[in-house]
């Protein structure tokens, strides 16, 4: 048999019912479909998981992928991906940087695959010669910070840990899955920490030293040092001041939300921007496994209403969602809540969504004192912030409600409640406003997780990706090409996504670049047109997750209050976009019909045809939803 | 004489001397001869531009220039009496071409990223990468 290059050539299976764990071996040609990741994961859930499966039952799988590229030397490929049916009702995925997907490959395994529920407590230990699942009861109910060092000294002090907090636990749907301890990375959205803690699952524990097998070492190490100086210089921003150094041109351009997305503009943002923190509590930057751009940030706050904060710092989005959209202007108060975030394993950009929907819902009298329990929800108040953050994060008073998400909370609030929920599928909008960026529009709306910014990339329309077919900048409020562009920029973000390499090289990253890390890395022969199809698959089969769920256009909106509610002033300039265009362009593109459903021909080009049957019999257009 | 007030970021304020600046000039001007301006009289600016030089592309990595709202091409015309903030990039593009070829040719190199740290291309597989900033 053929060595299989670039992957470990087998998953660990684990069901936590029996409870049992075994190997599973994987084929090279699965893997040339699906690459790894989200790609893969989308072909395990689909075929795993049913129409009815309630997510937070033991019959939904939760998927830990790593990816071809994990485990090498090519420039941020120290990603992994988390997979299951969302609390949220559909395709869930998240992923996340640091240690964690190195040392899992490093200890024998492409990926760790877990269905059903344990009884009490357990977490998994991993190595390349032992795999276990222990006992966790005293562990349930630290937070991840704390039961880092805790697993540390039952199992190796050189293992990593992937944990869920107390929001996991207590099924938060807003709870993240994190990695890395004080390093605070995190698979944020979708909610597949409340997975995880359904089958009682507190953490899964890694260590490993084994080699990564690569076809071409000697090549593949000079094409990185080929790349990676490019990729340095034209990421420096990201180096000297983190994500949150886009928080002033994002401002600027009326891109960053404020006040639950109802103001253009704000005069404190550079109070909270990136260029505050290097001035203030940046301690130092984080490198995940293999990165050479260093976005992370290290804070401490050692004094104050606010400390101690030490590790993790905030990133753009917690900025803007603890910040902004609270208009909370303290910085040591947003790293504080960030802090919190991360112990109690919560999802920023949700967590800051479901407070300021709070904020308002307070505002306009739909909760009261009798249902905050005497807290009054004021704008701008950094101590009201961070008690909803502990509340949201341990599931008590009003955060029980709000833990289940603003779509959740605005329909047992009622009384309109619904109108500033701003959610797609249930998933709180990330911090980037569609009326700044149209396409922004297109790609939340389409996305199979909900209202996601990670699946598009929507900042490429100011440059245009040259050899993937779409060649030039568009104006960011004109909607010609954007539905087109959106379902491309899917397609090769996926493959970011699927290869498990962080977006963030993409400043100096051609798709050619991805070609040769893969080919060197897996000795295969792949072509960019090839690696195109398989981004397109992994959308297709997301998608037709969704549709086997029922979903079709009529899921493919947006708020009103985006759609209909222009800002008048700030960058966004009174602007709104012109969705239902984009959206048809967007499904002209894909090969879908005018229901937003693929098509027979698009799933069988794809090699789609098994997911056929689970077509809907009749595919009708359906009416202009907007709202 | 038209005139334009320009409001500028860490790190720029760092490389011009001051946070703030009035720019004038004769007839018309487009923000590419601004830099060129600016990066004659700052030798810490001009020591920090892309290496290849005032560039649409390579600019873009380094800085958005904003004008009410509107992210300016380098052969966007400076007008009258506007207030420009002079930024960092938004979170980042696509590398479009293949005039980086041209910065791979230099294999190797350190890459210099002067008036900052200068990230040495050092990539430690395997192990954490922690670097102070």
């Amino acid at each position: 048999m053929r060595a299989m290059f670039g992957y470990m050539g087998k998953v660990l299976r684990v069901d936590l019912t029996a409870p049992r764990t075994w190997d599973e071996p994987l084929s090279e040609d699965l893997l040339r479909r699906y690459l790894g990741g989200a790609g893969l994961g989308a072909w395990y859930l689909y075929r795993e998981t049913r129409p009815d499966t309630d997510p937070l039952s033991p019959d939904n799988l939760l998927i830990f992928l790593t990816g071809p590229l994990v485990g090498t030397k090519v420039p941020t490929s120290g990603r992994h991906a988390v997979i299951a049916k969302s609390p949220l009702g559909q395709w869930g995925e998240s992923d996340s940087g640091g240690t964690w997907g190195q040392m899992l490959k490093r200890a024998g395994y492409d990926g760790i695959l877990v269905s059903g529920a344990s009884v009490a407590p357990v977490y998994l230990w991993v190595t390349a010669e032992e795999v276990a699942i222990r006992p966790a009861q005293h562990l349930w109910g630290l937070d991840t910070y704390d039961v880092d060092p805790r697993l540390k000294a039952e199992t190796a002090s050189r293992a990593v840990v992937l944990a869920i907090g107390p929001a996991g636990e207590r099924l938060a749907r807003l709870a993240a899955v994190m990695n890395d301890g004080h390093d605070g990375r995190a698979a944020g959205r979708a909610g597949l920490g409340a997975v995880m803690g359904s089958k009682r699952l507190k953490a899964i524990v890694v260590f490993g030293a084994l080699p990564v097998p690569i076809a071409h070492p000697d090549a593949l190490l000079h094409t990185v040092k080929q790349t990676a100086p490019v990729i340095n210089e034209r990421t420096r921003s990201r180096r000297d001041f983190g994500t949150a150094g886009g928080i002033l041109p994002a401002a600027a351009i009326g891109d960053a939300p404020i006040k639950n997305w109802t103001l253009g503009t704000w005069d404190r943002f550079e109070k909270i921007s990136g260029q505050r923190m290097a001035e203030t509590i940046l301690k130092g930057k984080y490198f995940c496994a293999a990165c050479t751009i260093g976005c992370g940030r290290e804070v401490e706050v050692a004094s104050g209403p606010y400390a101690p904060v030490k590790g993790a710092g905030p990133e753009y989005e917690t900025l803007v969602s603890l910040g902004s959209m609270c208009l909370v202007d303290d910085l040591e108060a947003v790293a504080l809540g960030n802090e919190l975030c991360n112990r109690y394993g919560l999802d920023t950009i949700s967590t800051g969504g479901a407070i300021a929907f709070a904020l308002e819902a307070f505002e306009r009298g739909l909760l009261t004192l009798a249902d905050t329990g005497g807290l009054a929800l004021t704008w701008g108040d950094p101590r009201v912030m961070l008690t909803l953050v502990r509340q949201i994060g341990l599931r008590e008073g009003i955060g029980k409600l709000l833990g289940e998400g603003v779509r959740a909370a605005a329909r047992q609030i009622g009384r309109g409640a619904e109108e500033f929920a701003l959610h797609v599928r249930g998933l709180e909008l990330a911090q980037h406003d569609p009326r700044s960026m149209n396409s922004l529009a297109v790609a939340y709306a389409t996305y199979p997780r909900g209202a996601c910014h990670r699946g598009c990339s929507h900042y490429l329309e100011r440059h245009g990706v040259a050899d993937i077919g779409y060649a030039k900048a568009l104006p960011r409020q004109d909607p010609a090409g954007k539905g087109r562009m959106v379902a491309q920029l899917q397609d090769y973000a996926g493959l970011f996504n699927s290869l498990k390499v962080c977006q963030f090289i993409m400043p100096g990253t051609l798709g050619q670049d991805l070609v040769r890390y893969l080919n060197l890395t897996t000795g295969w022969d792949v072509t960019l047109e090839e690696l195109l199809t398989i981004g397109e698959r992994a959308s297709n089969l997301k998608r037709m997750y969704n549709v086997r769920l029922g979903q079709s256009r009529q899921d493919d909106v947006l708020p009103r209050r985006i759609l209909e509610e222009a800002l008048p002033d700030g960058g966004a300039g009174n602007y709104l976009p012109p969705f239902k265009a984009m959206l048809e362009e967007y499904y002209a593109t894909r090969g879908w019909d005018a229901n937003g459903i693929p098509t027979p021909g698009t799933l069988r080009r794809l090699g789609l045809e098994w997911t056929i049957p689970d077509l809907p019999r009749a595919s009708s257009p359906a009416g202009v939803a907007t709202g | 004489m038209p005139q334009a007030t320009f409001w500028f970021s860490s790190p720029f304020r760092e490389w011009i001397g001051r946070r703030s600046l009035t720019l004038a000039w004769a007839g018309r001007i487009t923000l590419r001869e601004v830099w060129e301006r600016l990066a004659a009289d700052h030798p810490r600016l001009r020591a920090n531009l892309p290496r290849e030089g005032i560039q649409e592309e390579a600019m873009s990595h380094l800085t958005a220039v904003i004008v009410e709202g509107d992210i300016l091409t380098l052969d966007a015309e400076i007008k009258d009496g506007a207030k420009v903030d002079v930024l960092t990039p938004l979170s980042g593009g696509n590398r479009t071409t293949d005039s980086d070829r041209d910065i791979r040719q230099r294999q190797g190199h350190e890459v210099a990223t002067a008036g900052s740290d200068r990230d040495r291309f050092d990539i430690a597989v395997g192990d954490r990468c922690r670097r102070s900033g």
